[in-house]
């Protein structure tokens, strides 16, 4: 399936975002691929509220394990991933809070136009953030390369691509 | 075991460091950095300084023929030259046969940690050209070298 | 008066291999550790700053890292030497080998390779396969024609050289870092300087 990832600041900058498509799949409509990144920054208002929230959801978003504050009792960086956190017309977003309070989302759409929504795989879609927020890591550790700004290295959007084909858009 | 003085000369064949617990000029144990001791500093840089070539040049073809004890009538001393040009020398009574392992002591644990690694101690004691060639007269102040070699040497005076 | 003198101050090192076993065990025992991410961090945070502060001159930087190096280089020997009690070598074909085999295994925990020997034997190239100041690192495109980014080994490398009276000409060739295919720095000697005399005793 097609999808819209992007990785937002602290001030909710964008400081990269890409789009993963192949060509056996349909692509964005044209119309509404210019709408992805607004639809992305409406939901961060979601993940805002996700990010502080201690208990888990009582119901409904059955992919989420709750409130992001839950990962100070665990070790593991599981809770860093919020699962379907939005929908929008049969899209579906997913979004991954790193520690550092840099939100990773991404607008899945579905293969076929049936208008059916979007069945989220959340192991490869976990799998898939958890080694994005790694290179994202390896970045930071680049001396050259400062806070909140956006990511320009080739090197890095290729092997984001890399992650996509194995995770995403098999 | 008797340890009588302490000397150390840097590359540029100047006494930087000296200490004779045997001057008895005040009532503590000896003086530092003595104004008394430059000429000793130079007559003990001379002998070390010719039995060293000496021995080099006995060596014939083979380097490294490096002199580690000189012994006196009255004294011994213990020497240690660096590949940087460092001379660490200590003079003891004659029943001292090998020092080695404090002179190591004394270069690896005090001067390198109090002196090298002190980023605000000058690491060459020549401050111009006029001071090099053995005409220099800074010597080494650092509190914890002083210190150090005190607590390290002290114990082993008498 | 008598004297007693030694040949061979350190034989276990004579060879090679014992060369390595000797610097291993330095390495080991005689060596404190720091977090490799705090060392390249910190590294890194120093070339970076440099950068911002001589406004992207990247010639200036280049040399600002080298003269620092020369610093460390002048301070760091005596600590080497302590801990090796190595004698001053007798070829240059030694030196590389003292270099490679126990001043970087000591003080990087890696081992570059020795090869492009001048004709003359006076000057040979060191390849760094990996270069722990270097990890993480990917260089802006402004900097990747001007700036060596590692430049502060050279300057290390010179000053300890100098002290055991080497007087040598240390630069970089290539950097994995500008995309080269090895990263490889070079080192001339000049001259072997003579030790300092007392004045008249020439």
């Amino acid at each position: 399936m097609p999808c819209y990832f992007a990785i937002i600041g602290a001030k909710d900058n964008p400081i990269y975002e890409a789009e993963f498509t192949s060509p056996q799949l349909n692509q964005f409509p044209p119309e509404l691929k210019e709408l992805n990144p607004f639809i992305l920054h409406a939901s961060l208002d979601i993940v805002e509220d996700l990010q502080w929230q201690t208990h888990p959801q009582a119901g409904g978003n059955t992919s989420t394990s709750g409130g992001f504050l839950r990962s100070r009792h665990s070790a593991s960086n599981s809770n860093c991933y919020l699962g379907k956190i939005d929908h929008f017309y049969g899209l579906a977003i997913t979004a991954y809070l790193s520690y550092g309070n840099m939100k990773f989302v991404m607008i899945h759409s579905s293969n076929s136009n049936n208008g059916a929504p979007v069945q989220i795989e959340d192991g490869p879609v976990k799998s898939f953030y958890q080694e994005v927020h790694e290179l994202y890591v390896k970045t930071l550790m680049n001396p050259f390369y400062k806070l909140n700004d956006p990511i320009t290295s080739p090197v890095f959007d290729n092997r984001v691509r890399a992650l996509a084909k194995r995770y995403l858009t098999r | 075991m008797a340890i009588y003085s302490f000397w150390v000369f840097d590359r540029h064949c100047n006494c930087i460091f000296d200490r004779e617990w045997t001057l008895k000029s005040n009532q503590s144990s000896g003086t530092t950095n003595s104004k008394l001791n430059e000429d000793t500093a130079k007559l003990l840089y001379g002998m070390v300084y010719s039995l060293r070539s000496i021995s080099q040049k006995l060596a014939g073809n083979e380097a490294h023929n490096e002199i580690r004890t000189i012994a006196t009538g009255k004294y011994r001393a213990h020497i240690l030259c660096t590949a940087s040009g460092l001379w660490f020398i200590l003079l003891s009574d004659l029943k001292q046969e090998d020092l080695s392992h404090v002179l190591r002591y004394l270069y690896g644990e005090i001067y390198v940690k109090t002196v090298a690694h002190n980023w605000l101690s000058p690491i060459d004691f020549a401050e111009s050209e006029a001071e090099k060639r053995g005409q220099g007269f800074r010597k080494i102040r650092n509190r914890n070298f002083l210190l150090r070699v005190e607590q390290f040497l002290g114990p082993m005076v008498n | 008066m008598s004297s007693s003198t030694n040949n061979t101050p350190v034989p276990s090192t004579s060879s090679k291999k014992s060369l390595k076993v000797f610097s291993d065990d330095i390495w080991k025992n005689k060596t404190a550790k720091i977090n490799a991410e705090l060392f390249t961090l910190t590294y890194g945070s120093i070339v970076s700053q440099l950068c911002t502060d001589y406004e992207r001159d990247f010639a200036k930087v280049n040399n600002q890292l080298y003269s620092m190096g020369y610093n460390i280089g002048v301070r760091l020997i005596e600590d080497f030497l302590a801990r090796t009690a190595l004698p001053r070598c007798d070829s240059l074909a030694r030196t590389s080998e003292v270099i490679t085999i126990c001043a970087f295994k000591v003080f990087l925990n890696v081992t570059p390779q020795v090869g492009n020997w001048s004709s003359n034997k006076d000057s040979f190239s060191l390849f760094l396969e990996e270069n722990p100041l270097s990890e993480f690192v990917e260089l802006p495109m402004d900097a990747a024609k001007e700036l060596w980014y590692s430049n502060i080994l050279c300057g290390v490398l010179k000053g300890a050289l100098e002290m055991v009276q080497m007087d040598c000409d240390v630069w970089f060739v290539n950097d994995v870092l500008k995309g080269d295919q090895t990263t490889e720095l070079r080192i001339k000697l000049n001259r072997v300087l003579k030790d300092e005399i007392p004045a008249g005793e020439d």
